[in-house]
């Protein structure tokens, strides 16, 4: 039915991209989860979480950033959300979660935005 | 007319009792008991019903009278009859034959197999008709006939003859009739084509002697003596059905060996009176076609048959005897062999009936030692619950699972098995390095069997003995079998353990939405100047959606919308706590702002680090028409004023939990708008927004679609407004069952002074009101 698919880019050795294709909802944000899992893991939390693809996103897919957010931004990282489309904006904005979370237009400007910090 | 009849039943003799069940005689109308119909339809024609029986009996009892006459005769005038009368007598004599044949298979035929009791019946008959001929003989003493006419001299020996002729008959029948359940014994085309050809050249070789009298000798024909000679080589083919006697307890094969042995006695004997000469009692012997023996002056067909009956008999009998002594030694193996085979699918099928898994794992772990083929036997099982593939051991008998721990490396062995999915037979258990036992340990072999249930590994059974080489070919086979069966059980229990479980939280689910139902509103509250709808659709059993209203004061109303993220029972639970915070809350605060921060800090300690609660709450003044609202990252509120104009709302706030500091309350707005009379406003949970067109594009019904939809019905009164919105989106979505839990609030300000009356606000059946 709906489908959904993670996939890593390290552009460079700081962040980690993850492409986000498709529908996140409860069934599938199963595998969010261990992709940001993975991120922690790896010692590589600066990560973009690029949404170009992402068609719908539900309230299970938005409490998964809402559950790692912490975890990463105490290892000295950060998820910063790139390249949203109009609509699935729109459900991050109703959140809130532009308060919580940097929502960028591009992923260059959330690179750009991880050497910002880091400076 | 007779005659014909008696040829036609000979070629199918004794072997058509099944059909009987099916003909009743009243099932049957009287004309198709005429002689014309086919051979099955005339043996139960013709013994069908006891008054039938009776008037057959009656039958053959007068043509044997008549027999007896005709000998007292010719006894009486002293030379025997014409050619004629005794082609005539001797097709008499078949003709009650045949009768008494098929009456006595009607009865004797029709039971079912036993060895023992088949060859009781002619041990009992011989011994009695023994019993009879030599009375006769001590009675009535030396039989006088005339040597060269074969006459007999007077009543008393035409007596004697033909009584002797009579019981000879009748043992030969019943013989013959008790012999055939054996001989067909798992019976295929060729065995019964053996038994009718060697019957039907029996009946043959003796009709062929229908116009031999007393002194005529038989072995002048040279047909009888062809038919004579391929009636032996079928008996002795016959003979050599023995099959039975596999399949027989040792007990069973003790007596069938005597009985045997008794029956071959008493045949001989009564050949030996049958084939007795006369006038001077010298014997004549056994050949067959003897002269003027005592039952060839009777009749020659009837002596031929008779002869060639018992001669079959002691033959049978006797390579019986053979088989049963040569059997004798391996029945005990054989039995302690049956025995364990039955105690393990008896085991199997048990352990198919028994659910409670415990039981059952006992059940199969004892199997083994049970059945008697093991001495110790375990049963090691994955537990899929503990994560761990490693097999654990569920249940042993014959060794406790210390023991078992300290002699073997089960896991491995476990393992192995299943990795080959083969039995794994180690033959002299101490010499391998998966054993740790030494020789004396009781642990000689080993046996492990994979449990593999629809290619899913379960674990495994072990079975040991003491002795190595314990285990035979046969001995694995059994247990393999045995094996897999009590894997499908072990499967059907697991199975049947979920279904309760499963049920079981169905039960529960059904309560929780039970009491999930009465924590919305049961009556909405009735307000001067304002009018209300509201309803909710949960998505699953329970639903995470909640909506309320709470009078505030004499002219204020407060609703409110929450959506908790996720579905199910925990966000059920979240949505009960939710309640519970804003039905006290909102008797503390008139700010809408206030309340949602409250209820945010309430809600953190709780609100798991994923979960997170979509608000909106707004406080209408039913006298002025300010409505107050704020929104904690919920859907807006879509304002639908009298001009027409629709508007969504869209305060500023983050979703309660998504932030536990002072975050949430810095990006919380409160906004304030003046309603004019006969303004509505909707509030609505995500699932209506969010609800896509499954049937066609896989849009979402989103805030476009909406928003036109309130501004086309704006003017209706909430209820019918409600109702028009969710047939708005029926029609879009085009389909009833939804991916999310839906809830939808309308209401709708009348003004200050409302000119007509407050809709009434009942429960609708559905639960919404």
């Amino acid at each position: 039915m709906s489908s959904f698919s993670v996939t890593f880019r390290t552009p460079d050795e700081h962040v980690c991209v993850l492409d986000l294709k498709g529908e996140l909802d409860a069934h599938t944000s199963g595998e969010l989860e261990a992709a940001f899992q993975k991120c922690i893991d790896d010692q590589r939390p600066r990560i973009i979480v690029h949404g170009g693809d992402l068609q719908y996103i539900s309230s299970a897919g938005l409490g998964v950033f809402m559950a790692y957010i912490e975890e990463v931004r105490e290892q000295g990282g950060d998820i910063k959300i790139a390249a949203l489309q109009p609509r699935v904006y729109n459900v991050f904005d109703l959140l809130g979660f532009p308060v919580l979370f940097d929502i960028t237009d591009s992923e260059a400007e959330a690179v750009e935005r991880f050497n910002a910090d880091a400076a | 007319m007779k005659l014909e009849r008696r040829c036609n039943i000979g070629a199918g003799l004794f072997d058509t009792h099944t059909v009987r069940p099916f003909t009743q005689p009243e099932a049957l109308p009287p004309t198709v008991q005429l002689p014309s119909l086919s051979l099955a339809h005339v043996r139960p024609a013709l013994t069908a019903g006891r008054a039938r029986r009776v008037l057959l009996w009656s039958l053959v009892a007068l043509g044997f009278v008549l027999l007896v006459v005709h000998h007292v005769v010719i006894a009486s005038v002293g030379k025997p009859s014409s050619q004629t009368m005794l082609v005539l007598v001797n097709i008499g004599v078949v003709a009650c034959i045949g009768l008494a044949a098929l009456l006595l298979a009607d009865t004797l035929g029709s039971r079912s197999y036993n060895p023992v009791r088949a060859l009781w019946h002619p041990f009992i008959a011989a011994a009695l008709g023994l019993g009879t001929a030599a009375s006769l003989m001590l009675l009535g003493g030396e039989v006088d006939v005339d040597p060269a006419t074969g006459v007999p001299d007077g009543f008393g020996d035409v007596l004697q003859i033909s009584t002797l002729a009579l019981v000879e008959v009748a043992v030969a029948l019943i013989l013959l009739i008790s012999l055939r359940t054996l001989i067909l014994f798992k019976r295929t085309t060729g065995s019964v084509r053996n038994w009718r050809f060697m019957l039907g050249t029996m009946v043959a070789a003796s009709l062929v002697l229908v116009s031999d009298g007393a002194t005529d000798a038989a072995n002048e024909n040279w047909l009888h003596i062809a038919l004579v000679a391929v009636a032996v080589v079928l008996m002795v083919l016959n003979a050599f059905r023995l099959a039975w006697i596999v399949y027989l307890p040792f007990r069973q094969k003790m007596a069938t060996l005597g009985l045997c042995m008794g029956l071959i006695v008493f045949l001989a004997l009564l050949l030996d009176y049958a084939g007795r000469g006369v006038e001077t009692g010298s014997e004549i012997g056994l050949e067959f076609g003897a002269d003027l023996t005592l039952a060839a002056i009777f009749s020659q067909p009837l002596s031929q048959f008779v002869t060639m009956a018992f001669g079959f008999g002691i033959l049978y009998a006797t390579t019986a005897v053979l088989s049963l002594l040569f059997h004798l030694p391996t029945a005990a193996a054989l039995q302690q062999k049956t025995g364990e085979m039955e105690a393990l699918q008896a085991l199997a099928r048990l352990s198919g009936e028994v659910f409670d898994r415990d039981k059952l794992v006992d059940t199969i772990a004892g199997a083994p030692v049970e059945a008697g083929v093991a001495q110790a036997a375990w049963l090691a099982l994955i537990d899929e619950g503990s994560g761990s593939l490693a097999p654990r051991i569920t249940a042993a008998l014959g060794l406790t699972p210390v023991q078992i721990k300290a002699l073997t490396d089960y896991e491995v062995l476990a393992r192995d098995a299943l990795d080959s999915g083969e039995p794994l037979l180690l033959r002299q258990a101490p010499a391998d390095h998966r054993v740790r036992a030494r020789p004396g340990d009781g642990l000689g072999s080993l046996l492990v069997l994979p449990l593999v249930a629809h290619e899913e590994p379960m674990g495994a059974l072990f079975a040991t003995r003491a002795v190595s080489e314990g285990f035979e070919e046969d001995d694995v086979g059994a247990l393999a079998t045995f094996a897999g069966q009590a894997a499908l059980a072990l499967n059907n229990a697991d199975l049947f353990a979920e279904r309760l479980e499963r049920e079981r939280l169905e039960r529960e689910l059904a309560i929780a939405r039970e009491v999930q139902r009465r924590l919305l509103p049961q009556n909405l509250p009735e307000l001067d100047g304002v009018s209300l709808s509201a309803t909710s659709v949960p998505a699953q059993e329970v639903c995470g959606d909640y909506y309320d209203f709470v009078r505030i004061g004499p002219h204020c109303l407060g609703v409110i919308v929450g959506d908790v993220s996720g579905k199910g029972t925990s966000a059920a639970f979240y949505m009960a706590e939710l309640k519970g915070i804003f039905q006290s809350a909102s008797r503390l605060t008139q700010s809408p702002a206030e309340l949602l921060a409250q209820a945010n800090e309430a809600l953190a300690g709780s609100l798991g680090k994923n979960a997170f609660i979509t608000a909106v709450y707004g406080i209408l003044n039913t006298e002025d028409g300010v409505f107050t609202f704020a929104r904690a990252g919920h859907c807006p509120v879509a304002l639908a004023r009298a001009d027409g104009t629709v508007s969504l709302l869209r305060a500023g706030g983050l979703g309660l939990g998504m932030d536990r500091g002072p975050l949430f309350r810095r990006a919380l707005t409160e906004e304030q708008i003046q309603l004019q009379p006969g303004d509505t406003f909707v509030l609505y949970s995500d699932g209506l927004v969010e609800t896509r067109d499954r049937g066609g594009t896989g849009d979402e019904y989103g805030y476009e679609r909406l928003a036109d939809a309130v501004a086309k019905h704006r003017t209706l009164e909430p209820k019918a407004l409600r109702d028009a919105l969710l047939s708005d989106l029926y029609n879009f979505a085009g389909h009833d069952v939804w991916g999310d839990d839906l809830t939808l609030v309308v209401v709708k300000w009348d003004g200050p002074s409302a000119p007509t009356p407050i809709e009434t606000a009942t429960l609708d059946a559905d639960g919404s009101a």
